[in-house]
């Protein structure tokens, strides 16, 4: 019978169908002057495996049989983690009573170590070995905090991997900054809607409404006035909610947020045809460009927020979306303004422009906010 | 696209880390803080347990090693439980040098590396253990089984062959049957493998199991689902628990709009992964609300896996991001990554599918190349592939 259970399960299950969770260990390890600070949670069944926790062997582990045996627990974990500071051991010892914590698959143990280690700054390096010689399929998932570093580095210790250095640089702000600068930049090149939004806003803007008529505007001072109003109308709008929702004060529905944003270029694009908010375009800018600011935060937080460097990722982020917008608007402005005069600029550009674009917008609509998955 | 897994791991280690913030201390000794695996009431458990401790005495015994090796394989399988798998390497690994010539020695390692996908190291193994021991069925079915996964099909029939002398005519005729429903021969092979299971009368419910859940799928493809319903009803009713069947019986019931039912049968599986995916699919479709929990459960256990590395779930990944989520772009990011290993009819789909939602028709080529060279037979891949050739793809 066991063969066949073998031999069916062999065309069939080798989708891994893991009920459970494989072994991790969650460390944090952090360095001060002159020595490294440990927390380090342990599963208790992987505990109980190596060290019999369960003294009844009634298949629970109370606290009392685990705490009895926090002293062989701390030491099996010590064992099986070898710090080096310049070619020195550094030694780690408990530095606080054993706690437990809950993750997704089950109760951990929390150990909190501390190892003097005077020579760290000439380099330092982590030996991580537990549980490697009964389960190679093990993982030390290690956040990595550097001396006087804010953020955390995610390092994954394997039987492959078991010596690992630690940077003792963290990453500095500067680099932090770019980084995201230059992912908000590409996110509003490559997030079609938004630069659709501010060109519905800023076709007009070399133009003013005269007798229920786009005529060119007169001077280039009156123009970029125009368009300095919305750019920082938007600007403002969207940096204002884009820092709520990164820093957890107000959240929205994403699918609201998406929606909204396609409506908020339909009415932008099919208001140019009317020109029934003519003076006040600035404000449209402004409301609309609060919900935009969601869409942005949503992005970032795709992207991931380093943890301690959240300000420095917002700023980033931040003043790469207005680089990013600025590059358009230069590309733009001068272009429209030179064609402002013309049959195209006025015939074509203008209202066969913003009906494409409304058009396009009302099919994104649809698409977000009733889920339908268009030929698009 | 290769910055979507780096931007998933860095937020899984922001949600992993941030889930941990506050440890705490037991009121009492007596609170009990965890359950272990059923030690005390699984007599396959205490079995393993007793072969581990014979093997501290006797740390060179090979053949223990092995042994137990291949009881903790059968646990994992059983349990779905992927430490056993490792306790598995871990008692076998060390009788690599003595059991250089022993069959069962590298048909336990084959079985370990395809679990850990390293498909290429399996079918070396498994090759081994049929040079070692020619008789043995089972490399030659678990090749069989890993050529069918990377889609290579001549080789797969020519192992189904090797089975014929060697164990029950149904499995080595279910072998060769199921590839030739893949390479364009469906309704032969449906036929086929019909009157197989007709003449086999009473054979080992697992064995009918397998060849009622094949039947289901190619009736399927075949556009019949009343017969496929009757497949599935015939495998259920031999009251075997599988997964694989749970998994293949919900997904039909969803695309038949019946996800109610789905959910229902599915109800105590939200440990299983794969089936909480199709509790998490079901859920979407009948608005249950219950569906959000099973998503952020599910969103929970890919960014666990994404956190230490692993690659094992990118199809169910991909399904997850596409259908759960509604972000094809990362859906589409886990299906090409995952069709580079793994080229079944489904891995396919997925790949299409996502391509599709994507809008990059292109990023689709493989699997449309991979569809028109194996002549794969179903209406839903064809059409997939209309839509695709309709946008820029080759056909």
């Amino acid at each position: 019978m066991k063969r066949w259970l073998l031999f069916i399960a062999s065309m069939v299950v080798l989708m891994p169908a893991w009920a459970h969770k494989p072994s991790d260990s969650y460390l944090t390890v952090r360095a001060e002057e002159e020595r490294v600070l440990i927390r380090w949670d342990i599963a208790l069944r992987d505990l109980d495996y190596v060290l019999q926790l369960d003294r009844d062997g009634n298949g629970e582990l109370t606290w009392g049989e685990v705490k009895q045996r926090g002293n062989d627990i701390t030491r099996y974990a010590i064992d099986h983690l070898a710090i080096t500071g310049g070619n020195a051991a550094c030694v780690p010892a408990a530095s606080g009573d054993m706690q437990l914590d809950h993750h997704s698959d089950g109760t951990y143990a929390v150990l909190t170590l501390a190892a003097p280690c005077p020579h760290l700054r000439s380099g330092l390096k982590l030996n991580y070995s537990l549980l490697f010689d009964v389960d190679p399929t093990h993982r030390g998932l290690v956040q990595w905090i550097a001396p006087g570093s804010a953020s955390a580095q995610p390092l994954v210790f394997s039987t492959d991997s078991a010596e690992q250095g630690l940077q003792l640089q963290a990453p500095s702000a500067g680099e932090t900054l770019k980084q995201y600068v230059v992912e908000g930049v590409w996110h509003i090149w490559m997030g079609y809607d938004h630069i659709l939004f501010l060109l519905s806003l800023l076709l007009p803007a070399v133009l003013i409404r005269m007798a229920g008529r786009w005529e060119p505007a007169p001077s280039l001072k009156k123009s970029l006035l125009e368009v300095l109003k919305v750019v920082t109308a938007f600007t403002l709008a969207h940096s204002i909610t884009l820092s709520l929702a990164v820093l957890g004060f107000i959240s929205l529905p994403s699918r609201f947020v998406e929606s909204t944003i396609a409506a908020s270029i339909i009415v932008a694009a099919l208001n140019n045809l009317r020109g029934s908010i003519e003076k006040r375009r600035w404000v449209m800018a402004f409301v609309f460009g609060l919900i935009h600011g969601f869409g942005f935060a949503s992005a970032l937080a795709d992207l991931g927020l380093p943890q301690g460097a959240l300000a420095l990722a917002l700023v980033g982020f931040n003043l790469g979306v207005e680089a990013g917008q600025m590059a358009i608007v230069v590309c733009f402005v001068p272009l429209a303004f030179w064609l402002r005069g013309t049959k195209f600029y006025l015939r074509g550009v203008m209202p066969v422009g913003s009906v494409l674009i409304a058009i396009v917008a009302l099919y994104w609509f649809i698409q977000r906010a009733f889920d339908f998955q268009g030929p698009f | 696209m290769h910055k979507v897994p780096a931007m998933l791991l860095a937020a899984a280690v922001c949600a992993a880390f941030s889930a941990t913030a506050a440890p705490f201390t037991p009121k009492s000794d007596s609170e009990v803080v965890e359950r272990l695996p059923s030690t005390a009431n699984d007599p396959s458990i205490r079995r393993v347990d007793s072969l581990r401790k014979q093997l501290i005495a006797k740390p060179e015994d090979s053949a223990l090693r092995i042994e137990i090796a291949r009881r903790y394989f059968d646990l994992a399988m059983a349990q779905g439980d992927p430490r056993y798998v490792g306790y598995a390497a871990a008692a076998l690994n060390p009788a690599e040098r003595s059991s250089a010539k022993d069959a069962n020695f590298w048909l336990a390692r084959g079985l370990l590396q395809q679990y850990s996908h390293d498909f290429e190291g399996a079918m070396k193994s498994l090759s081994k253990a049929s040079e070692l021991d020619p008789q043995s069925a089972e490399p030659i079915a678990w090749r069989a089984a890993i050529d069918m996964v990377q889609a290579r099909y001549p080789e797969s029939l020519s192992e189904c062959t090797k089975l014929v002398p060697l164990t029950h005519p149904l499995f080595a005729q279910g072998c060769t049957a199921y590839v030739q429903a893949a390479t364009g021969h469906l309704p032969e092979a449906y036929a086929a493998l019909k009157k197989e299971v007709a003449a086999a009368g009473a054979t080992a419910p697992e064995l009918q199991l397998w060849a009622q859940t094949r039947l289901a799928e190619m009736a399927i493809r075949l556009g019949q689902p009343a017969e496929a319903e009757a497949h599935f009803k015939e495998a259920l009713k031999l009251g075997v628990t599988d997964q694989f069947l749970l998994g293949a019986w919900s997904d039909f019931l969803i695309s038949q709009n019946r996800s109610p039912e789905a959910i229902k049968l599915l109800a105590d599986w939200e440990r299983s992964d794969v089936l909480l995916l199709r509790l998490a699919l079901a859920g979407k479709a009948a608005k249950d609300s219950r569906a959000a929990n099973w998503a952020s459960q599910l969103r929970e256990r890919f960014d666990a896996a994404a956190l230490r590395g692993d690659r094992l779930h990118e199809q169910e990944a991909a399904r997850f991001e596409l259908d759960v989520e509604g972000r094809p772009d990362k859906a589409l990011a886990y299906a090409t990554r995952n069709y580079t290993q793994q080229k079944e009819s489904r891995d396919a789909e997925i790949l299409m599918r996502t391509a599709l939602a994507a809008n990059q028709p292109k990023a689709a080529q493989p699997a449309l190349d991979w569809l028109r060279e194996s002549h794969y037979q179903d209406a839903s891949f064809t059409k997939l592939a209309d839509q695709l050739a309709a946008k820029g793809a080759t056909r």
